[in-house]
């Protein structure tokens, strides 16, 4: 802050280097090499001193690191009977992706500008973004091509009722002085209790249409797998790069949103 | 109005200038030379008053209109070609495969940079802003081709993309920034540093809480500010704005969520401390900045102390006071300029403020 203070520069240098010629052109910036105007050194070690300290404090309270976790594939069994579909924003619109059992992935798709409501028998069934009054609210896409096979035109309800933002689901997630502890909304199973950050919670659960499996999307943008009874500790099953992902089971059914 | 004698003897006497160069000033302008009033200690930005030199700056001045209301003419038809090329590529982008995208933009960005190039050694002025404008462009450019390698060729995620995009604008705005210098490189050269810290953030597996991004922007800004304010980031005024609205704007996102109260109180002791800087300094860059800062952040302090029961008549209260602060400190910085223009303008020096 010194040179804040200090009196400015005198004209005579640069006055007479401009008027005999022998300095750089009239108008040209001054670079910050070129520059002949006083410099304090105070100030760039203050600057300096600034960042390091911030960057110190950033690397020891900012940056957190999610629980670790093995993945499906590193720990294959037990393992689920059905796949796992969800979509995520990418360059070519809404892309769907999906996670087999065993953790391989695939890319069904883009371009689909929707959301995901179902894996039925007949398709993943995506609520198009549109208008409220929109006859043709949902469309059913072929997990294996990617092509659009059907559409649902007779959704029970309003579109809005459907595209619920994800809270949670059908697990509850509580961060108390560093441990965080998921249970089932219903029965009250704890499924998992681990010290993590403050920040880390999970997003969005959905239980198996058999009802063994709880899939879970993370705040690291990771989709977890885990037994419904709270029997094994969580596992990675993909990485879904959102942290507002709504996966949806294979054989899950097209069924009208609760109220409330 | 005094003669240029006169005030060439005023400055020697002052020590300002040594009778030698006085002599050499006073031979310039006896010469007959068609000098127009531009003055190269001032960077371009002020002109001279004095009698002697009146007639030939009036000519000077009406060419000078010219050129501008032709510069910015030029540079509003260059925006509208730009807006309709990013509308035909928008069209096509999606059409181009990824060797189309490097090629197009990798052209685009040497076409740029090289037209920067062929025009850096002119002594026009117009011709060195436009210079600065296609050097800035190529920090652009070498930003968006970074981002089709990064995303198209490397698959990067998005995150990872943005870092890389942001260290590349940086090395390239700061090369360019130490090699020309200028407004639009210093401008180029910050949003690429904090591009570049936001999006190293955001690599973290777990995002950090928006403080620590509030925390971030506002070191760097402080740190811009501090390093304009010493002279190693010119033009120094406008460092120091920019510097302290990155500042700032890093105290408001870090109030957005956890320690509130406290980091608001912290961005107006800061601000207060930039009004009383600008008060000691005379510097009314430094009163406005920090008077925007204080509107914004001390009302939202009384709401976050007090709630909506007497929060709106305290934070009238506030504001009130706050412009009685603010007509002070406009009082001062207009006795300033006032007596800049009555006296031999020795303060602006410091400021560097040219614009390129």
């Amino acid at each position: 802050m010194n040179a804040a203070s200090n009196p400015p520069t005198p004209p005579d240098a640069t006055a007479s280097s401009g008027a005999t010629g022998g300095g750089p052109p009239p108008s040209r910036p001054s670079s910050p090499r070129s520059s002949t105007g006083p410099r304090s050194l105070p100030a760039l070690v203050a600057a300096a001193v600034v960042i390091v300290v911030v960057v110190v404090l950033v690397l020891l309270f900012g940056v957190a690191r999610p629980p670790q976790l093995a993945t499906v594939e590193e720990v294959p069994t037990p393992s689920p009977e059905a796949s796992v579909a969800w979509s995520q924003w990418e360059e070519g619109g809404s892309c769907i992706h999906t996670v087999d059992p065993q953790g391989t992935r695939s890319e069904v798709g883009c371009g689909y500008e929707g959301e995901l409501l179902a894996w039925t028998d007949d398709g993943i069934v995506v609520l198009a973004w549109g208008p409220r009054e929109a006859a043709e609210v949902a469309e059913v896409i072929d997990p294996d091509t990617g092509e659009v096979v059907d559409r649902v035109d007779d959704l029970d309800g309003e579109p809005e009722e459907w595209r619920r933002e994800p809270h949670g689901g059908v697990v509850h997630s509580r961060n108390v002085d560093g441990t965080l502890t998921v249970t089932l909304r219903d029965g009250d199973v704890e499924l998992w209790r681990v010290d993590a950050p403050g920040r880390y919670g999970i997003e969005e659960a959905v239980l198996s249409p058999d009802g063994v499996w709880v899939a879970m999307v993370d705040r690291s943008e990771r989709l977890l797998l885990v037994p419904a009874d709270g029997s094994a500790a969580p596992r990675v099953w993909a990485e879904v790069d959102e942290r507002w992902v709504r996966p949806v089971w294979e054989g899950s059914t097209l069924t009208a949103p609760e109220d409330g | 109005m005094s003669t240029l004698t006169d005030r060439l003897d005023a400055w020697v006497d002052a020590g300002l200038v040594s009778p030698e160069q006085a002599e050499r000033i006073v031979a310039f302008e006896t010469d007959g030379s068609r000098h127009t009033g531009w003055s190269p200690a001032l960077g371009g930005g002020h002109r001279d008053t004095f009698e002697d030199t009146a007639a030939a700056g009036g000519s000077g001045s009406g060419s000078r209109n010219r050129t501008s209301i032709a510069e910015a003419i030029g540079y509003v038809g260059a925006a509208l070609a730009l807006g309709a090329i990013s509308l035909l590529l928008g069209q096509l982008w999606a059409d181009l495969l990824v060797g189309g995208r490097l090629a197009l933009v990798g052209v685009l960005t040497v076409a740029v940079f090289g037209a920067g190039l062929g025009l850096r050694g002119s002594s026009q002025p117009a011709m060195q802003r436009l210079t600065s404008v296609l050097l800035t462009a190529t920090v652009a450019g070498v930003g968006w081709f970074v981002g089709v390698v990064a995303d198209d060729v490397l698959e990067l995620r998005s995150d990872a993309t943005g870092v890389t995009v942001g260290a590349a604008m940086l090395v390239v705005a700061a090369a360019l920034y130490l090699w020309r210098g200028g407004a639009l490189l210093q401008l180029a050269t910050l949003g690429s540093v904090l591009l570049t810290a936001g999006t190293s953030l955001s690599l973290s597996s777990l995002t950090p809480e928006p403080v620590w991004y509030g925390v971030s922007f506002a070191a760097i800004g402080v740190a811009w500010f501090l390093l304009a304010a010493g002279g190693w980031l010119p033009p120094r005024a406008l460092g120091e704005i920019t510097g302290a609205l990155a500042a700032f704007g890093g105290v408001q996102i870090a109030a957005s969520d956890g320690p509130t109260i406290l980091v608001l109180a912290v961005g107006i002791v800061a601000a207060g401390g930039l009004v009383w800087l600008a008060v000691q300094g005379d510097q009314l860059r430094h009163l406005v900045v920090g008077a925007l800062a204080l509107f914004v952040l001390a009302p939202q302090l009384v709401f976050e102390l007090f709630g909506d029961a007497i929060g709106g008549p305290a934070t009238l209260l506030l504001i009130g006071l706050l412009l009685v602060l603010l007509a002070v400190g406009l009082g001062r910085a207009r006795r300033e300029v006032v007596d800049d223009d009555s006296a031999p303008r020795h303060h602006t020096t410091g400021s560097q403020g040219g614009v390129s």
